[in-house]
């Protein structure tokens, strides 16, 4: 049997947020210097998934994406990866720890292999290695990666841990219905968590998605918030609507 | 197409077949299937005479000498129980089509 994605798996939190530990899983291309960077060179992409320690020392990070504009993240990767404003938000007792594995992965085309291949080896690796009580996840480029963040996003929330997606392009991620998401309204692609070097918004940001996790959301519910201090606001990439 | 590959298991629980057609010739097909790293159901021709099978339907652009972009679900009387026209940029949610199978 297959699972219509109408149904929408849900991992109710019943933790606190200052005693959990969290995880990053991004669609984002994000990858240690020293990895083997994903395949920019095929058009089909990459299915494959990197690794990164929760030690890491974020500019020892780079992208390897071809399908979104990633020069913030170049300049700033917690803007697609906000892995230190995960430690600012430990420092200051929001969050309990932070989770000792977190998944990069890239562009890949291959849909089917990727739902049924990689997207379960994530779950499965956050689940058995992670030690995560709550996965955040965050997409890359507008149309293939919003969606299978949301699959990826989905695997993770069968595996009974809660998690939360922060979407840059919410209808094309809609379709895939995730369990829980943040639309920060009008960020552009490459900007899921802020603009580089913003930590007082891209901490607001985090804090917003992960408190989604102690609210009433139902079951694929997307929240829209507001964040004028972002500055300039981007229209959305549009797609099919239903009944349309 | 990727979209409905990765769905091909659950359009057969519906005892539904996927086509994909269009009008170009069927090595244009082959190599367009290839660039996308293989489709396992079958890609149909409308080459010559070019566009009939589109026309037919009312899908065919003569300004553009291409087909529109579209989904049929044909039942198994040959009756159209669903047709959707839409923007080659858009990104039809297969869940409607499951909705139009179910109801088959």
């Amino acid at each position: 049997m297959t699972l219509s994605r109408k149904c929408v798996p849900f991992t109710p939190f019943e933790r606190e947020l200052s005693k959990s530990t969290i995880a990053i899983v991004t669609a984002g291309g994000v990858h240690l210097k020293d990895q083997v960077p994903f395949n920019i060179g095929d058009e089909l992409g990459d299915l494959g998934y990197r690794e990164i320690p929760p030690d890491v020392d974020s500019s020892d990070l780079m992208v390897s994406h071809h399908h979104y504009d990633h020069r913030d993240a170049d300049e700033d990767i917690n803007v697609v990866f906000p892995i230190d404003v995960l430690r600012d938000l430990q420092a200051e007792g929001f969050i309990g720890e932070i989770a000792k594995k977190h998944i990069g992965y890239g562009y890949s085309q291959q849909l089917k292999a990727m739902y049924e291949g990689t997207a379960r080896e994530i779950a499965n690796d956050i689940d058995k290695t992670s030690r995560a009580d709550v996965v955040v996840l965050t997409g890359g480029c507008p149309s293939v990666c919003h969606r299978t963040i949301a699959v990826v996003q989905r695997e993770i929330e069968m595996k009974g841990i809660p998690t939360v997606l922060i979407t840059v392009s919410p209808e094309v991620s809609a379709q895939m219905r995730p369990p829980r998401a943040l639309y920060p309204k009008g960020f552009k692609i490459g900007n899921s968590v802020g603009r580089p070097g913003m930590r007082d918004l891209q901490k607001k940001v985090l804090r917003d998605a992960l408190n989604l996790l102690t609210q009433d959301t139902r079951p694929g519910d997307f929240v829209t918030i507001e964040y004028p201090e972002y500055g300039e606001q981007y229209e959305p990439p549009r797609v099919k609507k239903i009944g349309q | 197409m990727p979209a409905y590959e990765a769905d091909l298991d659950r359009f057969r629980e519906y005892d539904a077949q996927v086509l994909g057609i269009s009008v170009d010739s069927v090595p244009c097909n082959t190599a367009w299937a290839k660039s996308l790293g293989g489709i396992s159901y079958d890609l149909l021709s409308d080459f010559h005479p070019k566009g009939e099978v589109a026309r037919s339907f009312d899908a065919y652009r003569e300004k553009d000498g291409i087909s529109e972009r579209a989904l049929f679900v044909v039942d198994k009387e040959g009756k159209f129980a669903y047709v959707d026209i839409h923007d080659i940029g858009d990104q039809p949610d297969n869940e409607e089509l499951f909705d139009v199978l179910r109801k088959l």
